[in-house]
């Protein structure tokens, strides 16, 4: 602040500074609702089969599966009252192989539970849905963009719905010739080293192009894949994506179900509340169904993407935790053995040889590092 | 005893130098002239070297004399005798060759005959008191206090009856008016407290009155009057700075016992600038979050719920112009640059007549008038933003202007935000404020403000939000007499956001609201009788509405382009007010406010059937109307009372009821203001919501005064009022009404409050306890949330606890601590879980049937005052503050999202640690 007279401020800023907004895992108080509510999953295929799946809600603290309901009579129904029976496959999915359901036709589902309640859903008309004109990615800073574009000459179309099956091919951590077999080490004649992975989508995607002058989704984002996350990019990726046509009350509760399960959180939430569908009980018109019934056809489209085409990530082969250890035939006491290894449900992945070229133990890793068929399989799909 | 002793000192101090000025008589020497059309003050210079004669006068007074004197070698007295000839000034000439100009009158320079000789002859009038001009300012305040001010024409013997006495309070170093001044008499109990322009007008007996002038924040002062008849007198406070000298603040600042009014809060900035705030800037609406009765949903919302209103049913005025979004930056910041403000007045209930349009509150922020002396500068550099106010005369003594920029630095808020989605985010905002105001005479002035606050920021996404306040108000005020004054008020507010988006240039759109209102309005103060207090006037808004468009951005954009239909309408209304104080005990107030409201064409309409839910597929027809045409008018009047009966001089009780109708809402289903958010006329679909408030509250004053205690009971019912519908989309509909329900409330509470304002200690300390619900409709079952019982609204929290301290170590160290404590507000929890689309999603309840955690945050600051050398380059200051002391991670929200086909349960705190802050103040 000295300046011989001259005007200058010389301003000395201190900043410790550091605000942190924070999210934190949260646990709601003891809340068990009375009910368990009938909740329909699926879709009615106007060109193949349709899966119609029952569950019921339980209670948040739950950490088992959902309970399915079994036994019921799936029906579809047109307006003229002609019902289809859905085959019940008893794990709560109902399944109709050739409904030769039509396009533009209206049908309505029913289902009467083993307990004799009756639900019945409004009146749906089966849409065409377009084909995908393109799935497309884009390598982003560490990870892969898809995106979906399609259109509809007709204008017809305008509410879509996205959902698909990822699929990678990954190695385990070691190749195991050896397999362990009531106290025998026996070579191994198949391969649990090399596995493919699937997993469904699990978050709602839809899009509507109604702001739009043509009924045209461009590059719809529809999923981010991480490089750093997962093994999924490492060696070899599919994606399947399946498009459906929506009518706009089924996207708008596709859309109020995204809203209200999966994108809460931000500074400007709208309190979510319990979007209702479009199945109604008929025993008692009070009790809350939860589902939409969609009626739709169907396209999808495979694109893959090699490890080759990707920058140079480092991506994870999710085996960096795993270590194997050399367990001897015949250890000193102090030591555990190869077979007490094998009886614990290690798995053998080479032999070890003693001076003279004998075998005297076995290196041996748990089968989560050695068999990648824990988490998914090592029978080549189809399309690979 | 001792004040005897002091008395005797004082007395014998006089005698001392009286005598000695006696002895310094010499002879006099005559002036030299001649003056030929020189001014008053050349001459004065002229006089000053040739004699040892000083001059004392006011500038004012003598601005428009030349001097032409041709005589020479006379002495002083016959020369001032020939130049005041034909002004209405006097001279007088004391003992130290001091020479006094005034107005009107001679000063006395003696004593009056028997000044020491106060026997039982003596009146309890002296005529007249000792004169003392010496520079220094305390003397000088003091002489002002004891000298008595003659007002109106003398008379002999003084005539029977009342007589108005009327003058603006203003600031002595700045000359800008100060308000909410108390003038007051003790004997008998009468009292008013100055207006927006520090004027005030008080009836009073005519004859010889102690009239005691007192004010938060200002050094108290009193006038010796003696009212002959109507008449005016201006006065002057000090600022109550942190002077070398301790001042003891005697206060009998009881306005809250002895005012009409009631759940009136008013904050000056001395108050603002005391309480911490995140991110160290004075924020006017943080503090006043810390006042009974006022709540918002979350930490960054500057959205006001007052006594359980929506934070649409608050009137914001800055300078009297409707201000749509006072925020900046999410609400981390309000939208009010603090250096510019005076005060802050927000009503809760008994809400004047001359307020309309609005539910809940009237939160009133005045600025100051900038100074009309000499040239300031002032401002300030904190962590996130930087202000800059320079002020000052532009015709010294008459006119003034303020004008005042404020801006962030940069983005990196977003970027400390530890926050995912801020991460890839920008956001920045400035405010720019000019404040004229222009004296032309005493009767007439006229005050011009400028105001434009602009934001823009992106979240995360490509997506660009900007938004926009630009006001403006131009005020003309004009003194009939001292009992009638009137103000012009005209203002214009816009209010406007966008929304655009370029990633995917197919898709790219840019979203347009923008909200336009002009009001002129006229209101009337007039100050009949002692007991009366009337005021009235008109006023008209025009609102022009552009509810959205829709666009098209690049040439490569399909968007096809969407505007909703214009609204426009007219508001107006006619009201008075007449408080009548009865006894000095007991008084009254009746208001009744008449208002009008035309929805005007060219419009749209639809009719929906009634008793069937209003949506698309209802439609059952379009009415057109054209331009100009009256689609739809409403119109009510709005009832004002308020009532109070003091019990003692310092414990009374108030009762008040007010109604209040509105007809601009915000549509907003979001829990905090979404910048998003869109203000709808009324309309034939949508119906004006009405207010009625019930209120009573107990003040009781204690330790002289010192500290305020009340306690403040309401019952308020709301009439439809607006909720939504679940997954309500209200961003370009072009039938709004299909996404609203209609909703009745009710809103009760108590609020209890002591409150220390002066002193080293001083804060306040409230508890509020207060509930609020909504019910929809029944009539039609579609729409019934929560099977149409009533259900807390987003802002029900009915446990608040607010501390706000301060304390002054020293004079150089202050010291505050504010503490909060709500209950957490309502949210929907999920009862359930259950499996589609491949994860698991949780199912709702009913609408608010539980709680987030409770909150709770303590702030500590410490101000460090500058030396206090007298020349300085700047005067400055340092704050440093930590908010959420105990880095308390308090639940914004609480939620629970599907993440890879799993549900998880989350709590969003916007601070989760302490924050401790720098801001560096100056004043130049």
């Amino acid at each position: 602040m000295v300046g011989a007279g001259k005007r200058l401020i010389r301003i000395v800023l201190v900043v410790m500074f550091l605000a942190g907004s924070c999210v934190d895992p949260y646990r709601p108080p003891e809340i068990s609702a009375p009910n368990k509510f009938l909740v329909v999953d699926g879709f009615l295929n106007g060109l193949g089969t349709s899966t119609i799946r029952l569950s019921r809600t339980q209670n948040l603290t739950e950490s088992k599966k959902p309970p399915i309901e079994t036994r019921a009579i799936v029906q579809v129904e047109d307006e003229k009252g002609n019902g289809q029976t859905f085959v019940d496959k008893g794990d709560g999915s109902y399944t109709l192989d050739n409904g030769n359901l039509q396009i533009g036709q209206n049908y309505r589902l029913t289902i009467r539970t083993a307990a004799g309640r009756s639900y019945r859903s409004d009146f749906v008309t089966i849409k065409r849905t377009p084909k995908i004109d393109e799935v497309s990615w884009k390598a982003l800073e560490d990870g892969v963009q898809f995106y979906v574009s399609t259109h509809d000459e007709t204008n017809s179309t305008r509410y879509y719905r996205w959902e698909f099956e990822e699929t990678w091919e990954y190695y385990s951590a070691y190749y195991s010739q050896f397999k362990y077999q009531k106290t025998q080490f026996l070579y191994r004649e198949d391969n649990i080293n090399h596995c493919w992975r699937t997993e469904k989508s699990s978050s709602v995607a839809v899009a509507t192009s109604n702001k739009l002058t043509e009924d045209v989704i461009s590059r719809f984002p529809l999923t981010f894949v991480s490089g750093s996350a997962s093994n999924r990019l490492k060696v070899r990726y599919s994606i399947l994506v399946k498009q459906y046509a929506l009518t706009a009350e089924a996207f708008d509760y596709w859309q109020n179900l995204k809203r209200n399960t999966e994108m809460l959180g931000s500074l400007f939430d709208p309190q979510p509340y319990q979007v209702t569908g479009n199945i109604h009980s008929v025993t008692d018109p009070t009790e809350p169904v939860v589902g939409y019934l969609s009626s739709h056809s169907m396209d999808e489209k495979r694109v893959f993407i090699d490890a080759s085409e990707l920058p140079p990530w480092r991506i994870p082969n999710g085996y960096e935790a795993c270590d194997a250890d050399t367990y001897l035939l015949m250890p000193p006491p102090t030591e555990v053995s190869a077979i007490a290894m094998g009886e614990a449900g290690f798995i053998p992945i080479d032999a070890v040889l003693n001076s003279i070229g004998n075998v005297h133990g076995y290196r041996m890793a748990s089968s989560a590092c050695v068999d990648c068929r824990v988490v998914g399989t090592n029978v080549k799909p189809s399309f690979w | 005893m001792t004040n005897c002793y002091r008395t005797f000192f004082l007395l014998s101090c006089f005698v001392v130098s009286l005598t000695t000025t006696f002895a310094q008589q010499t002879a006099e020497k005559p002036i030299r002239g001649p003056f030929t059309n020189v001014s008053f003050v050349e001459f004065v210079r002229e006089v000053e070297n040739q004699s040892s004669y000083r001059f004392f006068y006011n500038l004012r007074d003598v601005d428009s004399i030349r001097v032409n004197y041709q005589n020479t070698n006379q002495l002083l007295p016959a020369v001032l005798r020939q130049v005041l000839e034909g002004t209405s000034l006097f001279y007088a000439i004391d003992a130290k060759k001091q020479v006094f100009i005034t107005p009107e009158r001679a000063i006395r320079t003696d004593l009056p005959i028997g000044f020491f000789d106060r026997g039982g002859s003596t009146s309890t009038e002296p005529d007249t008191s000792i004169v003392d001009y010496l520079a220094e300012k305390e003397k000088r305040r003091i002489t002002l206090e004891t000298r008595l001010f003659n007002i109106g024409r003398p008379t002999n013997p003084i005539r029977p009856g009342n007589a108005n006495l009327a003058g603006h309070i203003r600031n002595a170093a700045s000359g800008e008016p100060v308000i909410g001044v108390a003038v007051y008499i003790e004997k008998p109990r009468i009292g008013v407290v100055t207006d927006q322009f520090g004027y005030y007008s008080i009836t009073l007996p005519r004859g010889r009155h102690e009239l005691k002038v007192r004010s938060i924040g200002m050094k108290d002062t009193k006038r010796q009057v003696m009212l002959y008849s109507d008449g005016k007198l201006e006065i002057e406070m000090e600022d109550d700075v942190i002077a070398l000298k301790e001042v003891l603040i005697e206060a009998e600042k009881d306005v809250n016992v002895s005012g009409l009014q009631m759940g009136l809060e008013r904050l000056d900035i001395r108050t603002l600038k005391q309480v911490p705030t995140a991110f160290g800037e004075a924020d006017l609406l943080k503090v006043v979050l810390t006042l009974p009765g006022v709540k918002s949903v979350g930490e960054s919302s500057v959205g006001l719920n007052v006594r359980g209103g929506s934070t649409d049913q608050n009137l914001i005025l800055y300078n009297d112009a409707t201000i749509y979004n006072p925020s900046h930056l999410f609400g981390f910041f309000s939208a009010f640059n603090p250096d510019m403000i005076k005060s802050v007045e927000l009503y809760k209930s008994g809400i004047p007549s001359r307020y309309g349009g609005r539910l809940s509150s009237v939160l009133e922020v005045t600025t100051r008038d900038g100074n009309k002396k000499k040239l300031e500068g002032s401002g300030g550099i904190g962590v996130l933003t930087g202000r800059l106010t320079l002020e000052g005369p532009i015709i010294k003594e008459k006119s003034s202007f303020l004008i005042g920029a404020r801006s962030t630095y940069s983005d990196w808020l977003l970027k400390s935000l530890n926050n995912k989605s801020f991460k890839n985010s920008r956001a920045n905002f400035y405010d720019l404020n000019a404040h004229i105001t222009h004296e032309f005479n005493e009767k007439n002035t006229l005050y011009l403000t400028g105001y434009y606050s602009q934001d823009a920021f992106k979240l995360n996404s490509d997506t660009l939000y900007d938004y926009n306040n630009l006001n403006a108000t131009l005020k003309w005020k004009h003194i009939f007499n001292t009992k009638l004054y009137s103000v012009f008020t005209a203002t214009t507010s816009r209010y406007g956001y966008s929304v655009s988006s370029e990633e995917n240039p197919v898709n790219a759109y840019k979203l347009k609201f923008q909200v336009d209102q002009s009001t002129f309005k006229t209101d009337f103060n007039y100050y009949p009788t002692a007991k009366h207090t009337i005021d009235f006037g008109v006023s008209t808004s025009l609102y022009k509405l552009h509810p959205g468009t829709f666009e098209p951005l690049g040439t490569a954009s399909l968007v096809r382009p969407d505007q909703v239909s214009n609204e426009k309408a007219l508001e107006s209304a006619l009201y008075i007010g007449d408080r009548f104080d009865i006894s000095p005990r007991f008084s009254i107030s009746f208001g009744l406010r008449y208002s009008l409201f035309n929805y005007l064409g060219p419009k749209d309409v639809y009719v929906y059937p009634n008793g069937s839910p209003r949506t698309e597929a209802n439609i059952q027809d379009t009415l057109s109307y054209g331009a100009g045409k009256n689609i739809q008018t409403y119109h009510g009047p709005e009832y004002r009372i308020s009532a109070r009966y003091a019990f003692t001089p310092d414990a009374s009780i108030k009762v008040s009821f007010n109604r209040m109708r509105q007809y601009l809402h915000m549509l907003s289903n979001t829990t905090a203001i979404a910048p998003t958010a869109i203000w709808k006329l009324s309309d034939p679909n949508i119906l004006p919501q009405i207010g009625d408030q019930f209120s009573l509250g107990l003040y009781k004053n204690l330790r002289n005064n010192t500290i305020e205690t009340s306690v403040e009971a309401y019952y308020k019912t709301m009439e439809n009022v607006l909720d939504f519908r679940s997954g309500a989309v209200l961003i370009m509909n072009h039938h709004p009404e299909t996404e609203v329900v209609r909703a009745n409330g009710i809103a009760y509470g108590v609020e209890f409050l002591i409150k220390k304002l002066t002193g080293r200690f001083n804060g306040w300390l409230s508890y509020t306890y207060s509930r609020t619900f909504l019910r929809v409709d029944r009539s039609v079952p579609q729409e019934v949330i929560n099977k149409g019982d009533y259900y807390p609204s987003n802002f029900d929290k009915p446990h608040d606890v607010t501390w706000v301290g301060n304390y002054r170590i020293n004079r150089r160290f202050s010291i505050s601590l504010n503490f909060t404590y709500s209950t957490g507000r309502p949210i929907t929890l999920p009862l359930a879980k259950y499996e589609l689309a491949g994860s698991q999603r949780v199912y709702y309840s009913e609408r608010n049937q539980y709680r987030i955690p409770d909150y709770y945050r303590t702030d500590l600051s410490l101000n460090i005052e500058g030396n206090h050398k007298v020349k300085k380059l700047a005067h400055s200051s340092w704050t440093v503050a930590a908010y959420n002391l105990t880095g308390r991670r308090n639940a914004y929200s609480v939620y629970f999202n599907s993440v890879g086909g799993i549900v998880r349960g989350y709590k969003l705190s916007i601070f989760g640690q302490a924050i401790p802050t720098v801001t560096y103040n100056f004043k130049f």
